[in-house]
């Protein structure tokens, strides 16, 4: 019964509660943009926090006399680790492959390739243009996943190509589905084929941030374009593969021979920096930027608290008079505030739809194209919780109003 | 005046704790207007900063600098000055305030060596100068820019070409194979006439307004060169600042229309970060937004307000007030609410919250001008002031007997 006059209530005053979506709307969109903003800054420190946490060195591996990267088969095997002891543990590395089109003809595609595993699959996520991440599929079986950087072959999301790859004993043909298109510049960790921003900053070690272990990607500058695989996918296949450039090394867990396992690194790298100090160059540049946000956060709070009240307070204040009536007729200021919170449930139901479809034809008409705009679970939650804050006041305020005035009161009144 | 002092009154009177929520809702509005002008300000400059690129100071900047071809021009490339011209004029379309120089070197040790002034590709100002500082500058002047920019047939040669300053000492070189000094031998000799140095190039007379001894270059205005002049390598443009990405696409897909075939490898710049520029366009999509959202609470206050008066204004009409007087007397009365509120915000703003937010966000202060302040109350008032007639209307033409049963 209360939800038909609550609905009924809704529909009497159309015009009004149109206003008041759209409001909410507005606001659950500036909740989003700026939830994306606030996790674009912490971003790259996400992607290494819980390593960054512990002890560890970022370093480049040393290039041995014939000027050859050491094969990450010496690495992933523990050999040169393993004359120092297990010293160190889930080493983070960017790692590359060599795909050639089928029997080892020329490839048709050709490609930088990146592969990756553990956090940088699943803690970081580049800005995409289209189609899913790699840690949002789901392995296949005789099917590798890519994502791509824009290109000039015409290549896009959903299409499957065949890659010949080297494997330990001889080499493999297997059907490449691309899964995503990155957009042109996004960050991939090792993504410049010069070492300078770390080792160059390395040399002055009070400078290296989470953000700079990251490198923009552009097809163009490298002349070709970036082909991002899962790891874990190419170990399936024993596909070779040779680990690159930077690598962040954390020790294992309750190291006690810290001294020997810095001695161990220094033999096989070159300017390495602690974490602590990678760490605390991150939190100061993310400091700096949240403290920005946090006054973006605290005007769009409070607009969002006085906008909740006012429409609040001029709803309830417009249906004193058949609250009044009700009231005669047998009904509690409980129930009337319950039928003023169904129109405000209402109101946010349709908000959120209507935020959904706003934001989705914003992607698509490409309003969205240059921002870093993204709707997830946190952008989710978030509504969610401005959702609640308006339920609690849209159910608090018509009591607050009402107060202790009795029903004739309010209806002999002149308004 | 006097029906708006009343009416004002009998609305503090009789509805404080609406009149209170009205004038708060009012007065977050504006300030978070004031703020979110200020905020895409702020975000607006940190934007052209970054699409400008950081600056390439060599002090400050390890990466590089030049925009230049990797390949190596083939013997018998042929690229004719005609294009070159055209071609430079497209530099400065795609990347013009970011130039810090042309460089081409050609055959014959004919050099054009340009800088980015004043919109246009004049020769480097300082270049007396420095030879003069440090080498030796034997006769004349440099080019003038209208001599330079319009192509006219004048040259600075290598004093070595003029036989008033050759020194057999300095100008030669030591040949290996003979085991002595040689003469060097200059591609185009420098002769007198009429008490001017001439030279001739190509098959165009040049006058030579200077000699200097440094490198034995010849450096000749960019328009109007002789046909046959060849490129000994593609032009290098020194950059200033950092390129985008699109600017860089741009600029080699002009490298290969002007010489197809001879450029398809570039030096690997560092160009801007397009993930900053994302980031500031979302904020500035955040302030566009906040001042949305406050403009749509106000007009709901203000709709409010109004639609309280039915009443009054029903009264009003049937004593015989025109609808138009009405519709003025119900528009002063807002505007006078919103012009106190603007001057009270605008006094918090100034004395304290932009000091404040001023230290957080870097450009803030610098956008809020006088024009600023006053364009801002002008947009605040105008659209209020449109939107209170469309709204009054509705309700002053309205019959006093609707107007009174209305609920």
């Amino acid at each position: 019964m209360i939800l038909k006059y609550g609905i009924r209530d809704f529909s009497r005053n159309l015009g009004f509660n149109i206003f008041v979506i759209i409001q909410i709307t507005l606001v659950f969109i500036t909740c989003v943009f700026t939830s994306s903003s606030v996790s674009q800054n912490l971003k790259y420190y996400n992607a290494f926090a819980d390593i960054l946490d512990g002890e560890g060195y970022c370093a480049s591996p040393y290039i041995n006399k014939l000027h050859r990267i050491i094969p990450s088969t010496e690495i992933k095997d523990n050999k040169r680790f393993s004359d120092y002891g297990d010293y160190f543990e889930n080493v983070v590395a960017v790692h590359q492959i060599i795909a050639t089109g089928e029997n080892g003809s020329e490839n048709p595609y050709p490609q930088k390739t990146f592969a990756y595993d553990g956090c940088l699959i699943y803690d970081y996520k580049p800005i995409m243009d289209n189609g899913e991440w790699l840690s949002d599929v789901k392995s296949e079986s005789n099917l590798l996943h890519a994502v791509i950087s824009p290109n000039h072959y015409g290549l896009k999301v959903g299409d499957i190509i065949k890659q010949e790859f080297s494997t330990s004993q001889d080499s493999i043909c297997l059907d490449v589905k691309i899964v995503g298109m990155m957009k042109d510049g996004a960050k991939l960790f090792g993504a410049t084929s010069d070492n300078d921003k770390i080792s160059t900053v390395g040399g002055t070690t009070n400078k290296l941030t989470a953000e700079m272990l990251f490198s923009n990607y552009y097809s163009d500058i490298a002349g070709k374009p970036a082909f991002v695989y899962n790891l874990d996918e190419l170990e399936q296949y024993e596909i070779s593969y040779i680990t690159e450039q930077k690598m962040l090394i954390p020790f294992r867990d309750n190291l006690t021979e810290i001294s020997q396992a810095e001695e161990a690194l220094d033999n096989f790298t070159i300017g390495a920096i602690p974490f602590s100090q990678i760490k605390k160059n991150t939190l100061s540049e993310i400091r700096k930027q949240i403290i920005i946000l946090i006054s973006i956060i605290v005007g769009l709070f409070m607009l969002t608290i006085v906008s909740i009240i006012s429409f609040t307070a001029i709803s309830t204040h417009k249906k004193l008079k058949d609250y009044g009536i009700l009231y005669i007729c047998g009904g509690r200021w409980k129930q009337c505030a319950f039928i003023n919170f169904i129109v405000i449930a209402v109101d946010l139901i349709l908000s959120s739809f209507l935020t959904c479809f706003v934001i989705q034809a914003m992607k698509l008409i490409g309003l969205l194209n240059n921002t870093v705009v993204m709707f997830t679970l946190n952008e989710s939650l978030i509504c969610l919780g401005v959702s609640i804050i308006i339920i609690l006041v849209s159910l608090i305020m018509p009591i607050i109003i009402i107060g202790k005035t009795q029903p004739r009161e309010i209806i002999k009144s002149n308004e | 005046m006097r029906y708006i002092v009343i009416n004002l009154r009998n609305f503090i009177k009789d509805y404080t704790g609406i009149f209170f929520i009205v004038i708060l809702c009012q007065l977050v509005s504006v300030l978070l207007m004031f703020f979110s002008f200020g905020v895409y300000q702020n975000f607006l400059n940190e934007t052209n900063n970054a699409v400008n690129g950081s600056s390439l100071d060599e002090n400050e900047y390890e990466g590089y600098h030049n925009f230049q071809v990797k390949n190596e021009l083939p013997q018998n490339a042929e690229i004719y000055p005609a294009n070159l011209s055209k071609f430079y004029d497209e530099v400065i379309d795609i990347v013009g305030e970011k130039i810090y120089t042309i460089y081409t070197e050609c055959k014959n040790n004919i050099d054009i060596s340009m800088e980015y002034r004043d919109g246009k590709l004049l020769f480097p100002q300082e270049f007396e100068y420095n030879i003069r500082k440090y080498f030796k500058w034997d006769f004349g002047r440099s080019f003038t820019d209208e001599e330079f920019f319009n192509g006219e047939k004048v040259c600075i040669a290598p004093s070595g070409c003029c036989e008033e300053f050759f020194d057999p000492e300095i100008h030669s070189f030591f040949d290996d194979e003979k085991g002595v000094s040689v003469p060097y031998d200059y591609p185009y000799k420098a002769y007198q006439s009429d008490d001017k140095w001439y030279v001739n190039i190509e098959g165009t007379e040049y006058e030579c307004i200077a000699f200097f001894d440094a490198f034995n270059k010849y450096y000749i205005p960019y328009n109007n060169m002789p046909d046959k002049i060849k490129l000994k390598q593609l032009p290098i443009v020194e950059l200033k600042y950092q390129l985008t990405a699109e600017e860089n696409h741009k600029m080699q897909e002009l490298y290969n229309q002007y010489f197809p075939n001879m450029a398809d490898d570039f030096y690997e710049l560092t160009l801007v970060d397009n993930e900053k520029i994302y980031y500031y366009n979302t904020n500035m999509w955040i302030s566009v937004l906040i001042a949305v959202v406050s403009s749509i609470n106000l007009a709901l206050i203000i709709n409010y307000v109004l639609a309280r008066r039915r009443k009054s204004l029903a009264i009003f009409r049937i004593h015989g007030c025109s609808a138009n007087k009405a519709r003025r007397i119900y528009v002063l009365e807002i505007m006078l609410i919103l012009n106190v509120v603007f001057a009270v915000c605008l006094v918090l703003w100034i004395a304290f919250l932009l000091p404040l937010l001023g230290r957080i966000f870097e450009y803030m202060e610098g956008a809020f001008s006088f024009k600023a302040y006053v364009l801002i109350y002008l947009c605040y008032i105008l659209i209020s002031y449109i939107f209170m007639n469309v709204i009054t209307v509705k309700y002053v033409h309205n019959q006093p007997v609707d107007l009174l049963q209305r609920r």
